[in-house]
């Protein structure tokens, strides 16, 4: 572990915050070595991603359902599970459970030949650009506490969040629009709450823009009602006109806040065309499956995201589930559930592959689909699925991933990752070596310790990269 | 910088003295054998733990060299060879060695002697300020001033002085007429005095506690509590009533701590102890315990012991070992909420608190942290031995008064469960129906048997627990169990013909749509009917108590360490709160590691300042008020917050006004923006304490900002976007300039509405100026007032463009910033 002196004091800290648009209308003003905490930053090493966004399937979708094909399981169903496996504990399987055969079919997809369930019929059309990781391993088998470590390294809440890592590390593209933007489930707050998204102790300006639902995501931006864009010119400027009244030369803070009027005003009139789907054209709503009630939510947020990293914005988390049974935690039926949520999730997540990729964005964007955890091969109850942390499946898309590509293995009934384990830290890894960052560079020094993502040493997922 | 040269100087003399064995040791060995690096789990920087050896044995068996396993090493006649880099020692080292183990090893602690003991770990010394300012904290800046050939600048102008201070100790700008008072004598001393009697200086100060003290409201999963508890604004109303009592900070250190032991039969005591159950953790009580002992450590005494967790502390001397008794300190400790007067259900309304119940858990070290592999032998409570504070004194349990172990058995406590009984008996349910009048006079039977069972259960209960018990209970406890078995029943009844009703309810009226709820209900409602009958055939075997009964003795261990850290002789204390408190009238703190005056913090800028404060603080019985008064009317607190329009010589010197040649220009704290913005209206609630309020309704209710629900889950968006503290922890605030504050200040409906109020309010013949004045506390200079005259004229309904003018003002610097 590596310990240092912090450096920051109130004055970094200002002209850290400063947010260097200066340049736009005071750029004279202040000092050249003034540096925007925001500002696109160089990467540690070269760069395969510029952007990621993480779909996330929140509660844990089944292995066995999606991903994973086992198809001794099948040949078990409700036999327990034999002795030669290894057991393991659960939230909340006691006993001797019995094992479940799944009800999906699955088929080979692609040139590249990867099993794909019918569950999935959209998404399995793109299998040729995916890398599935059918071996992560993750600590907890309880929802918030698995849910902090996927977002943030940790299962326990006060760690900053993957996204404002990487905009802590890489700045945002857009000078318009947040760096980090979190789409949350229309149904509510997920079980660990919004604590998983946040920047934690890392500076104010790494925080996730948490967008509301409906029109108005971004809380402030619009023009107040009944105000004309040449009413606000003019207030701004007598703002502006009685601030440098009284400002000294002196005073950073007071040029920063006047250029933080000028970004506000740029951010007012730019982003609300970015926010407006009604933009796109009808082909590309439906293909997104905005045309329908199952797929319009979900398809709508998906489009979003792909307009938000189309402008630059760093990371958009797009989430699927939100409290209770609107989320993947199929313990009373795996198949009413999984059919439920899959029918909502797939063709917008198939749409956003394919339409990145026909804008040549799926080069630079890293999607990347999974849950805190994946479902057992037992049954819970006679039908559903408990919690599973010791092998699940996620999968990662763009950004210089090798696509067609199936990483690691559980053993055959589903239940523990035997080859080539990743635990979340690998992922995270690789998420971060995509974007160019290096998981011990990219540290922050807080309360004499320089913290990380990773924690302890993740390594980078060779077979997919 | 005199005292650390005196202590190398001491330091030299005692390396003089030192046996040339320990020279070779500390130069050969030591550096992997440090306390720092332990290689192979040994440290050879004292006797002690010579003799205690690392993973290998013992390093040194006195008197015996050849046994000596730090010899054989040396003299390669046992593996691994050392040192294990650099040459081998020469033969007469060795000898050297030798010769020393035989004599006893004589240890004169070297390598603990050779380092300057750290400046933090020393008590303060308040030296007698230099001859000249009357403010001695103006003695010592103007010492720093002539070192560094600095020139102060000029006291601040009146209106701007009694802005920041206004804005400092009550989070709100002086209305005109408050400006005006203090414009007539320009008395500031006397202003101070009258600020710090304004009980609105407890919720501004309140605030900045909290911030240090982790206040969080309670939040987990729908109505799962997970974090922290329900009802701990009873905390917050303690920390705001506390600073406006002036309440020494010594003891409330020891209420938040072991409030609970020290006053255990007072509520308005036991609710400081929500510094305590905020840390509650459903699901991770080993993650509670780490908070708690992380955050005491961080927040009392500006030391991060957490580092020790899972290895030796790498700078501070906090071992492993002492981590872990550190924790011993809580371990018993567990949380509750007791009923408080007026209401019965505790999810309404309590007392969020802790109490010791697992005295007798054992605190094990984790080797390395890892919760699976603990050292099983159990560690007492004790303190870190060398942070330079006096030994922990013994640990007495301490023996609670009855209401304190058994709450509810309390007057109050049986007058509002009698008072919910008689309700009861007064029946006001529903509009009869043909069912439901069956059921209602079933359940008006039930309760009006159950109110004469309450009056025996408790009359049961206070022959029990009188003192002398009184002869009659077994008469009494016979009575109340008769008297409750008789309202069992009925209640029983109650209960069977209601399930008997759910269940013809569920049978007869099948819907498709719900049938698998309705499946559910049936089964329930079966279920339900078959307990409900068989109860009615059980013999009474006891009448139930009216609470639960908590253990009688707290073990003590809190008060102890409470005492400890809040002692005078604690070096850190003091020293640490003064440098938070300095920290918000600057807006830079003395030492900027406000949480770390260990070894890896930074160093104070301004020793002897630091120093004088906290014993001027200890010496004037812990009062904030007073030290507030003595910083405040300082000539550093008073000075302008710029060097003016020109170029000044100090900014080459001292750009980052280190040495306060002038004061600190400030952003406003998240919650005074709010507030003042309310204020400046006249619209400000001011309300005081009671339970948490809605985020969501910040723009629409006026009460203060601090009284909203503040925790990871939900907090106000607006003052999120001005650095609103992270709930989680916050020893200092951020202060970012981003463009969202300026969205938030010129689009966010609380601007414009209070713009809206606020104009027509301004009714002077003097528009401009009154706007000013309110606003921004001064008159408005003659280019401000051309430039208001030219925004005023430009437009031709002059109802709105005076509220554009007032919003435009909310939106100038000034507004948001302490000059």
């Amino acid at each position: 572990m590596t310990h240092s002196k912090p450096t920051r004091n109130r004055r970094e800290f200002l002209t850290d915050a400063f947010c260097g648009i200066g340049s736009l209308a005071f750029g004279a003003m202040l000092q050249a070595e003034t540096v925007n905490p925001l500002a696109a930053k160089k990467p540690h090493q070269p760069a395969k991603a510029k952007s990621i966004i993480f779909l996330f399937m929140a509660g844990g979708p089944s292995q066995m359902e999606t991903f994973d094909p086992k198809p001794l399981l099948n040949k078990l169903n409700g036999e327990p599970l034999p002795p030669s496996f290894r057991p393991a504990k659960r939230q909340f399987i006691n006993g001797t459970p019995k094992l479940l055969g799944t009800k999906r079919t699955f088929k080979q997809h692609g040139q590249s030949g990867l099993w794909v369930s019918d569950l999935l019929p959209h998404t399995a059309t793109c299998v040729d650009d995916l890398a599935v990781i059918r071996s992560c391993t993750a600590d907890a088998f309880i929802h918030s506490s698995a849910q902090y470590q996927l977002f943030t390294g940790r299962v326990i809440p006060g760690f900053p969040s993957m996204g404002s890592w990487a905009v802590y590390g890489l700045g945002s593209e857009s000078q318009s629009l947040p760096g980090y933007v979190v789409m949350p489930d229309p149904f509510g707050t997920i079980e660990a709450g919004q604590p998983v998204y946040s920047n934690a102790f890392l500076p104010a300006v790494y925080q996730p823009n948490i967008f509301r639902g409906g029109r108005k995501p971004v809380l402030n931006l619009e023009m107040p009602e009944g105000v004309t864009l040449a009413q606000r010119k003019n207030t701004l400027n007598f703002i502006r006109e009685l601030d440098q009244a009284t400002m000294t030369p002196d005073d950073d803070e007071f040029s920063a806040r006047l250029s933080t009027y000028d970004l506000a005003f740029r951010m007012q009139t730019e982003a609300p065309a970015v926010f407006d789907l009604s933009n796109e054209p009808e082909h590309i709503r439906n293909l997104y499956g905005m045309d329908k009630p199952d797929t319009d939510d979900y398809g709508r947020r998906c489009l979003m995201a792909r307009r938000l990293v189309e402008k630059g914005v760093r990371c958009v988390t797009v989430v699927s589930g939100g409290p209770a049974i609107s989320q993947w935690d199929a313990h009373d039926d795996i198949e009413e559930n999984h059919l439920r949520m899959a029918a909502r999730v797939d063709q917008p997540i198939a749409a956003l592959l394919k339409d990145l990729k026909q804008r040549g964005l799926l080069e630079s964007t890293l999607v990347v689909w999974g849950g805190e955890f994946g479902r057992t091969p037992e049954a819970q109850s006679s039908k559903g699925r408990d919690h599973n942390n010791t092998g699940f499946t996620m999968w990662m898309a763009g950004g210089g991933i090798k696509g067609g590509v199936a990483e690691g293995a559980t053993d055959d009934v589903g239940l523990y990752a035997t080859e080539n384990p990743h635990h979340l830290r690998d992922i995270h890894t690789t998420i971060l070596h995509q974007l160019g960052l290096e998981q011990d560079s990219l540290n922050y020094l807080h309360q004499g310790r320089r913290e990380r993502l990773t924690e302890v040493q993740g390594e980078v997922i060779r077979g997919i990269v | 910088v005199a005292s650390s040269r005196a202590l190398l100087f001491l330091a030299a003399t005692a390396f003089a003295q030192t046996p040339p064995a320990l020279k070779i040791i500390e130069t050969r060995c030591a550096g992997c054998h440090s306390p720092a690096n332990k290689q192979s789990g040994l440290d050879l920087t004292t006797r002690d733990m010579a003799l205690r050896g690392g993973d290998r044995g013992p390093a040194i068996v006195p008197n015996k060299s050849q046994e000596s396993f730090l010899f054989q090493v040396i003299s390669h006649t046992a593996k691994p060879a050392m040192p294990k880099f650099g040459a081998k020692l020469s033969d007469a080292e060795i000898q050297t060695v030798a010769q020393w183990i035989d004599e006893g090893a004589p240890w004169s602690n070297i390598t603990k002697a050779a380092v300057p003991k750290h400046w933090a770990y020393q008590k303060p010394i308040k030296q007698t300020p230099p001859p000249g300012p009357v403010n001695p904290i103006d003695a010592l800046i103007a010492a720093k001033h002539q070192q560094l050939k600095l020139t102060p600048v000029g006291p601040a102008d009146p209106h701007t002085l009694i802005r920041r201070a206004y804005l400092d100790l009550l989070g709100v700008p002086p209305t005109s007429a408050e400006t005006a008072l203090f414009l007539k004598d320009q008395n500031f001393p006397a202003a101070i005095d009258r600020l710090l009697a304004d009980r609105r200086y407890g919720e501004r100060w309140g605030r900045h506690w909290m911030d240090i003290w982790r206040y969080s409201d309670w939040y987990g999963y729908n109505a799962e509590i997970r974090n922290s508890q329900k009802h701990i604004w009873r905390w917050r109303d303690w920390i705001v009533e506390s600073l406006n009592n002036d309440k020494p900070y010594d003891r409330m250190i020891v209420e938040m701590l072991a409030g609970d032991e020290v006053a255990p039969a007072d509520p308005d005591t036991v609710r400081a102890t929500g510094f305590l159950a905020r840390n509650y953790s459903k699901f991770d009580r080993d993650g509670w315990m780490q908070d708690a002992v992380d955050h005491t450590a961080l927040a009392f005494l500006g030391t991060t012991v957490k580092c020790a967790r899972c290895h030796d502390h790498k700078y501070d001397p906090i071992s492993q070992e002492e981590y872990y008794r550190f924790r011993a300190f809580f371990e018993p400790y567990d949380v509750r909420t007791d009923r408080v007067p007026g209401e019965v259900d505790t999810g309404k309304d309590g007392l969020a608190r802790i109490y010791d119940g697992m005295a007798d858990k054992p605190t094990y070290l984790y080797i390395r942290g890892n919760l699976q592999n603990p050292d099983k032998t159990p560690l007492t409570p004790g303190i870190p031995a060398n942070l330079g504070a006096p030994p922990l004194a013994k640990i007495e349990p301490v023996t609670l008064p009855l209401p304190a172990y058994y709450p509810d058995h309390r007057a109050a406590v049986h007058q509002d469960l009698l008072a919910q009984a008689q309700a009861a008996t007064e029946g006001s349910g529903p509009e009869p129906t043909s069912q439901n009048t069956h059921l209602a006079k079933l359940s008006l039977e039930a309760a009006q048997a159950e109110l004469p069972a309450l009056q025996a259960r408790i009359a049961a209960e206070n022959a029990k627990y009188g003192d002398p018990p009184d002869p009659k209970y077994e008469d009494l406890a016979a009575t109340a169990r008769e008297l409750e078995r008789k309202a069992g029943i009925l209640r029983g009844r109650e209960a069977v013909a209601r399930a008997q009703i759910e269940l013809e309810t569920a049978i007869n009226t099948p819907d498709p749509k719900t049938k698998k709820a309705d499946e559910k209900k049936i089964a329930e409602a079966q279920k339900k009917l078959a307990q409900a009958t068989t109860a009615l055939t059980l013999p009474a075997t006891g009448y139930t108590p009216i609470g639960k009964e908590y253990p009688q003795r707290s073990t003590g261990r809190r008060t102890a360490l409470a005492n400890w850290i809040a002692s005078k002789d604690n070096p850190l204390t003091a020293r640490v709160a003064v440098n938070h408190i300095w920290a918000r009238h600057f807006g830079q703190p003395l030492v900027s590691t406000v949480f770390d005056f260990g070894r890896n913090g930074k160093a104070p800028t301004n020793p002897q300042l630091l120093d004088y404060l906290a014993a001027e603080f200890m010496d004037h019985g812990w009062s904030m008020k007073k030290l507030h008064k003595l910083i405040l009317t300082s000539a550093a607190y008073q000075r302008q917050s710029t060097a003016g329009a020109q170029p000044h010589p100090n900014q080459k010197i001292d750009p980052e006004n280190i040495a306060l040649w002038r004061m600190n220009p400030r952003r406003l704290e998240a919650e005074a923006v709010r507030d003042s913005i309310l204020a400046v209206a006249g619209d400000l609630d001011l309300a005081r304490g009671g339970p948490n309020l809605d985020p969501a309704k910040g723009f629409t209710s006026t009460r203060r900002s601090l009284y909203f629900t503040h925790n990871p889950d939900s907090q106000m968006e607006f003052l999120k976007t001005f650095d609103n503290p992270n709930p989680t922890e916050c020893y200092l605030r951020n202060e970012s300039v981003v463009p969202q504050q300026a969205l938030a200040l010129a689009n966010s409906e609380l601007s414009l509405n209070q713009a809206k109020r606020l104009a027509p309010k301004l009714t002077n013949e003097d528009f401009i100026g009154q706007a000013f004045e309110t606003i921004l506390s001064r008159p408005p200079t003659a280019e401000e007032r051309h430039l208001a005259n030219k925004f005023l004229d430009a437009t031709a309904n002059q109802t709105q463009a005076r509220a554009d003018f007032v919003h435009a003002l909310f939106n100038h610097h000034d507004f948001v910033t302490i000059r």
